[in-house]
Formats: structure tokens, C-alpha cells, sequence
């Protein structure tokens, strides 16, 4: 019923319209810009958008007791599940080409800032009371990624990609055992792969905006904690992924008249 | 588009007279020491293109994009009263000097005459910098001989070149430098001090390019052997060719920087394949080598002063999107590298031993940069930026406690605007704001004498620089045999090598003559 109502009201606005008369039209109609706009040729710009990780942390009790008290002094075992999540910014640069007419590959290499972190305590229950502070943090992304789009419109692409991403973590655990001051930090370059999709909406012959999902595996790592202070050296396991939903604006060079 | 080489007129003209007194100045006091390998704008390039020291450059040796393409076509590009090559058919230069001339980067392009007719000039080229020192506070250590603690004049490097082309299709960047010895307190007094020398090579780029259409791709394409990552780049943003581009030897500078930033420089041997797709997007991947702890030694360079050698081979990598319309021009890129490097296992030599360490430290850094040029009627305006994040894995160093930590980061950050007025009679007024940051670390960057903890790697600050350049459009007395440039420099440290107490001990005042023949 909401149908034929809707049609009705189709039908009525077109007869109210009437006809369109030689003199309602301009001189020469002006070309599209959909009708313009090609895909081929490469891209700069930048995104911003927010990232959500998961972390398991095995074992970070074990990693103080056992600096302090001997290795295999701990038993059972401890993983910290963090969920640090923040904001990221940054750049993409890429190229594309248009083919069969409506397909598109490109690669993009992007990089990203990024204010990832969050924390989790852990008990340890050979200094009872005492805890452990763990905290994470993810403070640069990157990736080089194949792009494979379509146009489903004259002006936007839907897209997936993927590839290879680096991450570069930090991570700090900090209290005190027994009474005694202590600070591990481990860092690392971590690799793993990522895929993603979206849309990109070409706005103007040069420029576009995009609306993307990015998922990140990165998978398991031994990775080492050292505490300078008390001259301690150990390690935790960390299984990670990271989601990123972000928006990008992108500056078209190479087609469309360059 | 104006290619930035034509006559204007002369509102600083007054700048010669100061000019001139500074420069009589310094040569009155002129002797020797060492100063930071620096960069050219080569005679022998102008002879061999015909074109003035502008065309090529804003600043020496701050690139054009006239200057990117000459490099970028492997420096055989001709167009010059001379003849390019001692074997050229010219076949080869005319088509390289039509395609120079489609892109519209040189204002003018002889019509080369047949080679036979032209007189060949090996493009061999000479560079000397004479500068005056003086810090804030005296930071030549006792024994200073044979210098002051402060206020010295000196000179040096002075440099031999083979700028330009060999073949159509070759072309080379050759630099062999005198740098002048380092005070008595720079000495280690161990054995290894056997190895310094005064002599050595230095920035070396040769390389072959050719162009080529596949298509709707236009393609300029070549190979790169060089001693020195990112000394092939095309942009002054990377650090073989950044800012400052001449600096005092005598002067403290932070003590860290990440690997890229020349602590291989002349200690490395590498082979890449570079090209530029639709004068647009440059991509390069080059593998690098260290030579050998006796190969060093032989073309000059201390061994001992290098970190190591490397464990296999170390991978560069660059990529760079340069949009440029009208007047503008624009470049957004990364460029990086990894490095597997074996300390040295007794830098000291006391043991005798040349070897290095079984286990290496790995650096994996990352780069980013941009530039913006704006090439005006009688000026040029330029804005750069570089990032460098340089992860750490130290397992030789935290193993031999040379670090206190098994893991650093250590970044390095420029921020730059350089504002080129005139033609002839140029003057150059460059800003700079530099940090560099990282992780503590006792072992490696000491403990504050103060607080009991461990220092970072941080220093800050500012430099300034106003240049003048006699000649940079037209071709003028003595060229193209003959070119200079005064520079008057100064460098302001908010923090230094992880402290801000006594940082400005070190702001650094260096008055320099540049002159290349």
C-alpha cells in the first residue's frame, strides 16, 4: 500500500512539472563530473579514525616472581587480557588503475600514529598482597596493502585490501614485590597481516573521502621485559589484533586532466 | 614555467660589500680542520648542461625540480658548450635534452652542436669550505692542539669531484675529501687511533638511466650503485643531502642519530634500481653491503668509528608521490632500512683483533617525508619535513653491556623552511627546528650526575642561516668554473644529549665560505 502511494505521488509531481520547454535548458549541457572521474593514477592523503586491540599477556606475574625469587618459583600461570583502544592518525599513498571498466587494483602503503593503550593489574601471589601494573601500548601502524575495488557507482568504489602491517607496542610492567621497586619495559616491531574494506566517494575530480574497516592480526610473540634498575631480564607472551574503523580524505593526481 | 635562471634586478646589491669584507675576513685566517662532509653544486654540471648553478639549485645543494631530473637521469643530461661525454653520439643527449625541454624544468636547452665540434672537459670539479667557530662555551677539550678551545678558523674539507657523465647513458657523483685532524683530546690514545686518516673517499653515486614509454606509462628508469643511503635521493629531505649542509667540526653535536642518518656513510657498498613513472611516483629498493674492515681502511675511512659490519645485506627502500602543477610542487614519501649489524668486537684494537661481535643489533628504520617548492618570479620558497623512527633491537649490545636495555627507539624529526630571494646576488634564509628523542639508557647515553638516572638521547633546538650566493642565475664572471656561497649559521640547543643544563653551551655561531671550481 506504501508503495502505490509513493508511485502515486511519483506520477502526480512529474504531470504537476509539466513539460520541459527548449528554453529551460542551458546552452550546452554541462559533462557530469561522474562522467569525468577515472580511478587510474595514484593518491595521497590522510586518515583519522579510532582502533580497538586485544591483548593477552602470558605471564606477567611469573615474570616478576621468577626475577625475584628464581626461576620456577611461580606456579600456574597468569594472562593479563588488555583492551587498549584510542585513536589513530595519519597518511596513505597509493596508486590504482581502472580496468574491464568498472574494476579497480591498486597498492596503498599507509601509516598511522596512534594513542592505543590500556592497562590491567595482575596479582602476585607470592608478595600477597602485592600486584603488578601492566599497561600496552601501540603507538605506530603501517601497512602495504593490494587493493582490489569496483565502481558501483560512476563515483564511489567499494574496496577490500589486503597485505602485510607492522605495529610497534610497548609494553610496561611496574610495582613493588616484597617491598622492592620494580619496572620492566619491553618494545618491539611486530609483523602480521591485515585485511579491510570500504567505500571511497569521489567528490570532486581530485579529490575523494573514504569510510573504512581494517582488521589486524598479529599473532603471538615472545616478547623480552628488561628492568635496568634491578638489573632484570624476562619475558611475556602477547597475542594480539587490533580493529581500526577510520575516515580518509584523498588527493587524486595522475588522472582527470594531470 | 620559469626555470628561475634569469637576470633580475639586484636589490642587495649592498649584501656584495658585506659579502665581500666577510669573505676576506675569513680567508684572512684561513687554515685547517674538519668539518662535517658537505655537498656541491659542481661547475662541472654546468658545463656540462649549459645551464647557471640555479637552474639545478635554490641553496647549494638544495635541489630544483630542473636539479631532481638531472639527477634522476643519471647525471648525463647535456646541453652545455662542452661536449657530454668522451664517447657520446648525439643521438643520445639531444633526446634527453628534448625531454627536459617537454618538461618544461630548464628555461633553456641548447641546441646541442654536433659533438664533434665541441671541445670535451673531463667534469672534474673542486669544493673547499673555510669557516669560523665559535660555541657558547669553549668545546674543544684540552688538549686542544692543534686548535683553540674556541674562536677557531679552519679549513676544510676540501674536496676533488667527477660530476657528470661518462656515457649517454652514465653518469657519475664522485667525491674524494681532506679532512683536516681532530684535536689531541679526540684521540682515544688507544691503538685504534692508527686508523684515522685525513684522506678518504666520500659521497659516491654513479649511475645508469634510460627512459622509456610502456603504455599509458612514461618511465624514467636506471640503477644506482652508491656508498651512501640516501645519498642517490632526489630530495633534500632525506639525510645524505638535508640541512644543515655545512656544519662545524669543532662544535659539540648531539651524540645520537639513527642509523640512516649517515653513520654508514662511505662504509657501505650498494646496488638499486630506481624509476619514475609519469614524472610522478618514484620508487627505488637498494640492497647495501659493508665493506670489509681492510676496504675501509684503505679508501680512509676509520673502521673504528663505525658501529660494525653488517651481517648480510641490508635492504633501502623509497617511495615518493610528487604531484606538481603550475609553479608548485609537492612531494609526500617513506623511505627506510634494516640493518643486521655486528659491533665491533674490540673497537680499541688493544687485542689486535679486527673482528666483530657473533651477535648483532638490528635496526629497522622508518622514514617520512615531504616537501612542498614554490618557485616564484624572483625567489623560492621551500618547506621540508622528515621523520625517522628507528626501532632497536640491541642483542650484541645488551649482551656486551653496551646497553642497558635489549630494546630502544630512537627518532629523529626536521622541520624546515628555506626562502631563496634573487638570482644573481641570492641571498638564502633557511629555519630549521630539529628534535630528536628516545628511550633511556645508561649504558649507552650515560646517568644524570644529578638524579642518579639514566639519560636519554634527547636534544633540541633551532638553527638559522642566512646564505648568500653571488651567483645563481646567470652566467656570470666565472662561470661555469667557479661558484660560492657565504653562510652565516647559527644553531640554538634547547636540549642536549638528554639534558637541558649547560645545553646552551653548545649554540653554535659558523661563519663559512663555500667556494667550488
Amino acid at each position: 500500500m506504501r508503495k502505490l502511494i509513493l508511485a502515486d505521488l511519483a506520477a502526480l509531481a512529474v504531470t504537476l512539472s509539466g513539460p520541459v520547454v527548449a528554453a529551460d535548458l542551458p546552452l550546452k549541457a554541462e559533462t557530469p563530473f561522474v562522467a569525468r572521474f577515472t580511478w587510474s593514477g595514484c593518491y595521497l592523503g590522510g586518515h583519522l579514525g579510532g582502533a580497538f586491540a586485544h591483548k593477552d599477556i602470558t605471564d606477567p606475574a611469573q615474570l616478576v616472581q621468577d626475577s625475584f625469587l628464581g626461576a620456577g618459583s611461580t606456579v600456574g600461570v597468569t594472562t593479563a587480557s588488555l583492551a587498549p583502544d584510542g585513536v589513530v592518525i595519519g597518511g596513505q599513498i597509493g596508486c590504482n588503475y581502472q580496468f574491464a571498466p568498472a574494476w579497480v587494483v591498486g597498492i596503498e602503503g599507509a601509516a598511522s600514529g596512534s594513542t592505543m593503550k590500556g592497562s590491567t593489574n595482575v596479582a602476585l601471589p607470592l608478595g600477597n598482597p602485592d600486584t603488578a601494573l601492566v599497561q600496552a601500548k601501540t603507538d605506530f601502524l603501517t601497512s602495504v596493502t593490494a587493493r582490489f575495488g569496483y565502481v558501483a557507482l560512476d563515483n564511489v568504489l567499494l574496496f577490500a585490501r589486503g597485505g602485510v602491517a607492522m605495529a610497534a607496542d610497548r609494553y610496561d610492567v611496574t610495582g613493588s614485590f616484597t617491598g622492592t621497586p620494580f619496572g620492566f619495559e619491553g618494545l618491539e616491531n611486530r609483523f602480521g597481516w591485515i585485511v579491510g574494506g570500504g567505500l571511497e566517494w569521489a567528490f570532486s575530480p581530485h579529490w575523494s573521502a573514504s569510510i573504512e574497516y581494517d582488521y589486524y592480526q598479529f599473532g603471538n610473540r615472545t616478547i623480552t621485559m628488561s628492568d635496568p634498575t634491578n638489573v632484570f631480564l624476562g619475558s611475556v607472551d602477547v597475542r594480539q589484533n587490533i580493529q581500526i574503523i577510520k575516515a580518509g580524505l584523498n588527493f587524486h593526481v595522475g588522472a582527470n586532466g594531470w | 614555467m620559469r626555470g628561475g635562471c634569469g637576470r633580475f634586478n639586484r636589490p642587495f646589491g649592498a649584501c656584495r660589500l658585506i659579502a665581500a669584507s666577510i669573505c676576506f675576513a675569513v680567508l684572512v685566517g684561513c687554515f685547517t680542520i674538519g668539518f662535517a662532509p658537505s655537498a656541491n653544486a659542481l661547475p662541472s654540471f654546468a658545463r656540462q648542461t649549459g645551464q647557471p648553478c640555479g637552474a639545478c639549485h635554490t641553496d647549494f645543494p638544495a635541489l630544483t625540480p630542473y636539479g631532481r631530473r638531472f639527477k634522476l637521469l643519471g647525471y648525463t643530461a647535456g646541453g652545455g658548450e662542452f661536449r657530454t661525454t668522451p664517447f657520446s653520439s648525439n643521438t643520445g643527449a639531444a633526446a634527453r635534452a628534448e625531454l627536459d625541454k617537454l618538461r618544461g624544468y630548464a628555461k633553456t636547452m641548447d641546441t646541442p652542436a654536433s659533438s664533434g665540434e665541441r671541445e670535451y672537459v673531463p667534469p672534474v670539479s673542486m669544493m673547499a669550505i673555510v669557516g669560523y667557530t665559535h660555541t657558547q662555551a669553549p668545546t674543544v677539550a684540552p688538549p686542544t692542539d692543534p686548535y683553540m678551545a674556541n674562536d677557531n678558523v679552519v679549513l676544510s674539507p676540501f674536496s676533488g669531484f667527477w660530476g657528470g657523465a661518462i656515457t649517454n647513458n652514465i653518469g657519475a657523483f664522485a667525491q674524494v675529501t681532506y679532512s683536516a685532524p681532530d684535536p689531541l683530546s679526540a684521540l682515544s690514545g688507544t691503538p685504534a687511533d692508527q686508523f684515522k686518516h685525513t684522506w678518504s673517499w666520500d659521497n659516491a653515486d654513479v649511475r645508469f638511466a634510460q627512459t622509456a614509454s610502456i603504455g599509458a606509462l612514461d618511465l624514467v628508469y636506471g640503477i644506482t650503485a652508491n656508498n651512501n643511503p640516501t645519498v642517490q635521493d632526489l630530495w633534500n629531505t632525506t639525510p645524505a643531502w638535508s640541512f644543515p649542509y655545512a656544519v662545524s667540526s669543532l662544535a659539540g653535536t648531539p651524540a645520537a642519530s639513527t642509523m640512516i642518518e649517515g653513520a654508514f656513510a662511505a662504509r657501505v657498498g650498494g646496488v638499486g634500481a630506481y624509476t619514475m613513472i609519469n614524472d610522478l611516483l618514484y620508487l627505488e629498493l637498494t640492497a647495501y653491503r659493508t665493506l670489509a674492515f681492510n676496504q675501509q681502511n684503505s679508501l680512509g675511512m676509520n673502521p673504528f668509528d663505525g658501529p660494525g659490519l653488517f651481517g648480510g645485506t641490508a635492504p633501502y627502500w623509497r617511495v615518493a608521490l610528487e604531484p606538481h602543477w603550475g609553479r608548485h610542487s609537492l612531494m609526500v614519501g617513506t623511505f627506510g632500512m634494516y640493518l643486521d649489524v655486528h659491533p665491533w668486537l674490540d673497537p680499541s684494537f688493544v687485542t689486535g683483533t679486527t673482528a666483530a661481535l657473533p651477535q648483532s643489533d638490528k635496526f629497522t628504520d622508518v622514514g617520512f617525508d615531504t616537501q612542498y617548492q614554490y618557485q616564484g618570479d624572483n625567489y623560492w620558497l621551500t618547506l621540508r619535513g622528515s621523520y625517522i623512527r628507528e626501532f632497536q633491537r640491541l642483542d650484541a649490545s645488551f649482551g656486551d653491556f653496551a646497553a642497558a636495555n635489549p630494546t630502544n627507539l630512537l627518532n629523529s624529526m626536521k622541520l624546515q623552511a628555506s626562502f631563496a630571494y634573487g638570482s644573481d646576488n641570492r641571498i638564502v634564509f633557511t629555519g630549521q627546528y630539529f628534535d630528536i628523542w628516545g628511550s633511556s639508557d645508561a649504558n649507552l647515553y650515560g646517568v644524570d650526575i644529578s638524579t642518579g638516572n639514566a639519560l636519554t638521547p634527547n636534544s633540541n633546538g633551532w638553527t638559522a642561516e642566512i646564505a648568500y650566493i653571488p651567483f645563481g642565475a646567470s652566467k656570470a664572471i666565472g662561470w661555469p668554473w667557479f661558484n660560492a656561497r657565504i653562510g652565516l649559521q647559527y644553531t640554538c640547543y634547547n636540549q642536549f644529549n638528554g639534558t637541558s643544563v649547560g645545553a646552551h653551551d653548545n649554540n653554535t655561531l659558523f661563519l663559512h665560505l663555500w667556494v667550488a671550481m
